[in-house]
C-alpha cells in the first residue's frame, strides 16, 4: 500500500521519537508475529513455511541429491521463486544472489560429506507466495526452519569407499534419518544456519523487520547477517521500499552501523531461540495451518 | 467476430438440427486430398474451405541419450495469420498451442510411429522424422484436419533405404534403391464434438436440458459453440485421447454415446486414407515402371 | 491464492459483460521425486493452465462481475499423481473461500484401467503403466464439465470407468463440502465471540 504524503510525514514524525512510536506498537527491535509450519512437503528431505500476520506467505524446500563431490563446485544451490515477479528480474535475482552467497559462504558444507567420493548436495527452493515488505528476512528464517528440520537419510555403506566402484547405500528406513543438526554434533559443533536480519533506519533510530508502511518512509535500509550468535559480514544498505519511491532516503551515518551491530548481537539470538522453540512446538498433525 | 443476430440465427437453426452448409449435424464436410506425385511426404487435405499442408522430412541425427534406442519424433504445427486474421504471426495464442499439444498427444504420446524402428546405430544415429504442418486456411476443425493429414502425410512418407558397412552408414539415393516407409503402429483419428446451448447457464446446471451438439464445426460455428470435445480413436475401437476444456458440462452417457458414434467415422476415415494411399502407390508404380524391376519380369 | 475481482491491468483486457478468470499455474521446482527446473511456459502448463481457465468460466457466476479479473495463482509443492484433478479441487475450494460466487462445486478426481478393473485415483506410479482419465463433475450431477484423456483405452470399457469416476467426484464433493462448512462455523463463531 502507497502512502499519502500526508500519511508518510506522520508516520516519519512517530519513528523517529525516542523511543520509537511504531504503528504495531512493536518495540524497536521487535519482529513481527509468525507462525510457522515444518516438514509438510513428503518429497522434500526438509521444509517450511512461514506466514506473517499481514498475509506475506513463503514456502522453502530442501531436497538433498547424492553428488560426486569432486565434480561440484558448490554443494548448496539456491532458488528463489517471487510470485508475480519474472524469473530473472533484478528483484527475483537479488534475493536469489544474497540467499545463496549467505549459505554457500557460511554453510561448511563439509559436513555433508557421505564418503571420500560422494556427498550430499542441497537443493533449497524458496517460494514467496505473497509479500508486502522486502522478503528478504521472511526467505532466510524459512530457510532456516526447512534446514534445521532436513533429515538425511542413514549411510549404510562404508564411508571409505576410494576402491569401491558402487554408489553408496542408504538405511530404507526413514525413522533411521537424521537431522542435519546430528551430523554436526558428530563433530562437535551446533549447527545453527545464517539468517538474515533487515533494519531500517530512521531519525537515529534502528527499527527491526521494517512493514510495508514504515519501509516507504526510512531513511536507509540494513540487512546484517547472524550466524553462530554473532553478527558477520555481509552486512549491506539498500532500499527496501522497492516499488515506491523513498523521499527520506538519505545516505547511512557510519554509527547507524555500529549500533546495528550491537543490536543484531544483543537480540539476534532471541530470533534464533524463538525460531527453534516453533521447530519444538510444531506437532504432527496433518493440517499444513 | 459475430453478431448478436447472426448468433442466434445459427443456435436456432443448429436447434431445428439444420446446418448453414446443408450438413447434418453427425455429417463432416468433403475431404479433398492432394498427394504429390513427385516425392514422399507430402500431402494438402481440405476439408471444406479449411485447408493444410503437411510435409515429412527425414534426417540422421543424435538420440537423446536417456533414449538411445530411440528416433526422434516432432510435429510442428503453424497456424500463422495466412490461416485467419484470428492468429498472430509473433504471439503464439492460447488456442495454437493447445491445438498443436491435442494433434501431438493424438499421434506422438500415442505411439503412432514405431521410433524405436527409427534407429540406426545405437546411441549414435537414429532417424529424426520432422512432421511440419502449415494451416492454409481456417474455416474450423483444425484439430481435425491437422491430425488426419498429418497421418495421411506419415503413412505416405518412405525415408531413404539406409545399409551399414563396417561402422559406416551408406544412404542410398532414393532412385537407386526402394526407399522404405515408416513402421506406423495404429492410425488416430481425431473428432471434434462442438456443443451448443440455447439455455442459460443457471437452466444447463438444473439438469434436464438437451445439449445440441455436432460434429465438424465451420468457423462461424466454431465462434458460437459453448463448448467442445475431442475424442481420438482408431480402429481397434481404442480411446486414445479425450479433451475437453471446460466449456458447457455434457452428460456422461451422451459422451460415451458419441464415442460409440464417432466409430464409424473413424472407420470410414481410416479407410479413404489406405484407399487413397493404395491409388498413389498404384499411380506411381505405373508411371515408373516399376513392373520391370520385379523378379520374374520379362525382360 | 485468489485475488480479485479486481480492475485488470491492461483496459484492453476487461470484457465488458463478464469477469475474466485468469490462472497462474507454478509447479514447485520439488514437487517431483527428481528436482526438475520447469518453465512457465512449459507446454504441458500452458494446456492446464487454459483447461482450468475454461472450465471455471463455466462454472463461477462471471456475469457477476463485469469488467474485473479473478486471477488465481496455483501453486503445486508436491505431485503423486491426479495433478489435474488435484488443481481442479483446490481451486474450488479456494474460490469459495474468497467468496467468488459459484454455480456449483467442482470436483475432479482421475481413474485409470487396469486389465479389466476401473481403479480411482492413481497415484504416479500407477500413472505411468496404466491409462488414466481424468473428469471434472459439476454439482451432485452426470455433467462433466472436464475430461482428459490421454493413453489408450478401450473404448467399450469407457462407461464402467467413467461410472467409477463420477461416484468418487461425489465422494470428493462431499469432503469438500463438509470442510467448507467446517471452517465457516469456525469462524462464524469466531465472529460472535469478538
Amino acid at each position: 500500500m502507497i502512502l499519502s504524503p500526508a500519511e508518510r510525514s506522520y508516520l516519519y514524525d512517530s519513528l523517529i521519537q525516542k523511543p520509537t512510536i511504531r504503528p504495531d506498537s512493536r518495540a524497536e527491535h521487535q519482529m513481527r508475529p509468525l507462525e510457522a509450519k515444518t516438514s509438510f512437503l513428503p518429497g522434500s528431505n526438509g521444509s517450511a513455511r512461514i506466514r506473517l500476520m499481514d498475509g506475506s506467505e513463503c514456502i522453502v524446500s530442501v531436497k538433498a541429491k547424492v553428488v560426486v563431490a569432486a565434480k561440484e563446485a558448490n554443494l548448496i544451490e539456491c532458488d528463489v521463486d517471487v510470485v508475480g515477479f519474472r524469473d530473472n528480474s533484478n528483484f527475483v535475482s537479488n534475493l536469489k544472489f544474497n540467499l545463496t552467497n549467505l549459505l554457500q559462504q557460511n554453510f561448511p558444507s563439509d559436513y555433508l560429506r557421505l564418503t571420500s567420493k560422494y556427498s550430499f548436495k542441497l537443493f533449497i527452493d524458496c517460494i514467496v507466495i505473497s509479500h508486502s515488505s522486502y522478503p528478504l528476512t521472511l526467505i532466510s528464517l524459512t530457510s532456516y526452519l526447512a534446514l534445521k528440520t532436513t533429515k538425511l537419510p542413514l549411510l549404510v555403506s562404508e564411508t571409505n569407499d576410494e576402491e569401491i566402484a558402487e554408489l553408496p547405500t542408504f538405511s530404507d528406513d526413514w525413522d533411521n534419518a537424521k537431522p542435519i543438526a546430528d551430523y554436526f554434533k558428530g563433530k562437535g559443533k551446533e549447527f545453527q544456519p545464517p539468517i538474515f536480519i533487515t533494519l531500517g533506519y530512521v531519525g537515529s533510530n534502528l527499527i527491526f523487520d521494517p512493514s510495508v508502511e514504515e519501509e516507504q518512509v526510512l531513511e536507509n535500509g540494513l540487512i546484517v547477517t547472524f550466524y553462530n550468535n554473532k553478527v558477520i559480514t555481509p552486512i549491506a544498505n539498500m532500499n527496501l521500499a522497492v516499488n515506491s519511491n523513498n523521499s527520506n532516503f538519505k545516505g547511512l551515518n557510519q554509527t547507524a552501523i555500529i549500533k546495528s551491530i550491537q543490536m543484531g548481537n544483543k537480540f539476534g539470538g532471541a530470533i534464533i531461540r524463538a525460531l527453534d522453540a516453533l521447530i519444538e512446538q510444531d506437532d504432527d498433525n496433518d493440517a499444513i495451518f | 467476430m459475430i453478431s448478436a443476430n447472426e448468433r442466434l440465427f445459427l443456435i436456432e437453426s443448429l436447434k431445428n438440427g439444420i446446418r448453414q452448409d446443408s450438413r447434418k449435424l453427425d455429417q463432416l464436410r468433403e475431404t479433398h486430398i492432394y498427394i504429390s506425385p513427385e516425392e514422399y511426404g507430402y500431402v494438402e487435405v481440405s476439408w471444406g474451405h479449411t485447408k493444410v499442408s503437411v510435409r515429412v522430412s527425414a534426417a540422421i541425427d543424435k538420440p537423446f541419450e536417456d533414449r538411445p534406442f530411440e528416433g526422434i519424433f516432432s510435429i510442428n504445427c503453424d497456424i500463422s495469420s495466412m490461416a485467419s486474421q484470428k492468429f498472430d504471426n509473433y504471439k503464439v495464442g492460447n488456442d495454437e498451442v493447445l491445438i498443436g499439444r491435442i494433434i501431438e498427444k493424438a499421434i506422438r504420446r500415442s505411439n503412432a510411429v514405431d521410433l524405436e524402428n527409427l534407429c540406426i546405430v545405437a546411441g549414435s544415429k537414429v532417424w529424426k522424422i520432422q512432421v511440419d504442418a502449415n494451416f492454409l486456411n481456417y474455416d474450423g476443425g483444425l484439430i481435425d484436419v491437422g491430425s488426419f493429414a498429418v497421418m495421411l502425410a506419415l503413412q505416405h512418407f518412405k525415408k531413404p533405404d539406409i545399409s551399414i558397412e563396417d561402422d559406416v552408414v551408406i544412404v542410398h539415393d532414393v532412385d537407386q534403391r526402394q526407399p522404405v516407409p515408416l513402421s506406423i503402429l495404429h492410425v488416430p483419428v481425431c473428432l471434434t464434438y462442438s456443443f451448443f446451448t440455447p439455455y442459460t447457464r443457471e437452466q444447463i446446471l438444473k439438469g434436464d436440458t438437451e445439449e445440441i451438439w455436432a460434429m465438424d464445426a465451420t468457423m462461424k460455428e466454431e465462434e458460437v459453440r459453448d463448448g467442445m470435445l475431442v475424442i481420438t480413436m482408431n480402429k481397434n475401437r481404442e480411446l486414445i485421447q479425450l479433451s475437453k476444456n471446460g466449456g458447457v458440462p455434457i452428460d456422461a452417457s451422451l459422451l460415451v454415446e458419441l464415442g460409440m458414434k464417432g466409430m464409424q467415422e473413424v472407420d470410414r476415415l481410416t479407410d479413404m486414407m489406405r484407399d487413397v494411399l493404395k491409388k498413389d502407390e498404384k499411380e506411381r508404380y505405373e508411371r515408373g515402371n516399376l513392373k520391370l524391376l520385379e523378379v520374374g519380369a520379362a525382360r | 491464492m485468489v485475488q480479485g475481482p479486481m480492475e485488470p491491468s491492461l483496459r484492453s483486457q476487461a470484457n465488458t459483460t463478464e469477469a475474466t478468470i485468469e490462472v497462474n499455474v507454478n509447479v514447485a521446482n520439488f514437487s517431483t521425486f527428481e528436482r526438475k527446473k520447469r518453465t512457465r511456459t512449459e507446454k504441458r502448463i500452458v494446456e492446464l493452465k487454459a483447461t482450468l481457465e475454461k472450465t471455471f468460466e463455466q462454472s463461477v457466476m462471471c456475469n457477476l462481475y463485469p469488467r474485473t479479473v479473478i486471477q488465481v495463482d496455483i501453486h503445486v509443492l508436491a505431485q503423486d499423481g491426479g495433478l489435474l484433478a488435484g488443481m481442479t479441487n483446490a481451486m474450488t475450494l479456494a474460490l469459495i473461500d474468497a467468496g467468488i460466487a459459484m454455480y456449483d462445486y467442482v470436483s475432479s478426481v482421475s481413474a485409470g484401467l487396469h486389465d479389466q478393473t476401473p481403479l480411482l485415483d492413481l497415484n504416479s506410479l500407477e500413472e505411468n503403466d496404466m491409462s488414466a482419465i481424468t473428469i471434472g463433475v459439476v454439482g451432485k450431477s452426470e455433467k462433466l464439465a472436464l475430461l482428459m484423456l490421454e493413453d489408450k483405452m478401450p473404448l467399450d470399457q469407457l462407461e464402467s470407468v467413467l461410472a467409477i469416476a463420477i461416484a468418487g467426484s461425489h465422494r470428493i464433493q462431499d469432503l469438500m463440502d463438509t470442510e467448507l462448512r467446517r471452517q465457516g462455523n469456525i469462524r462464524a463463531s469466531k465472529m460472535t465471540q469478538s
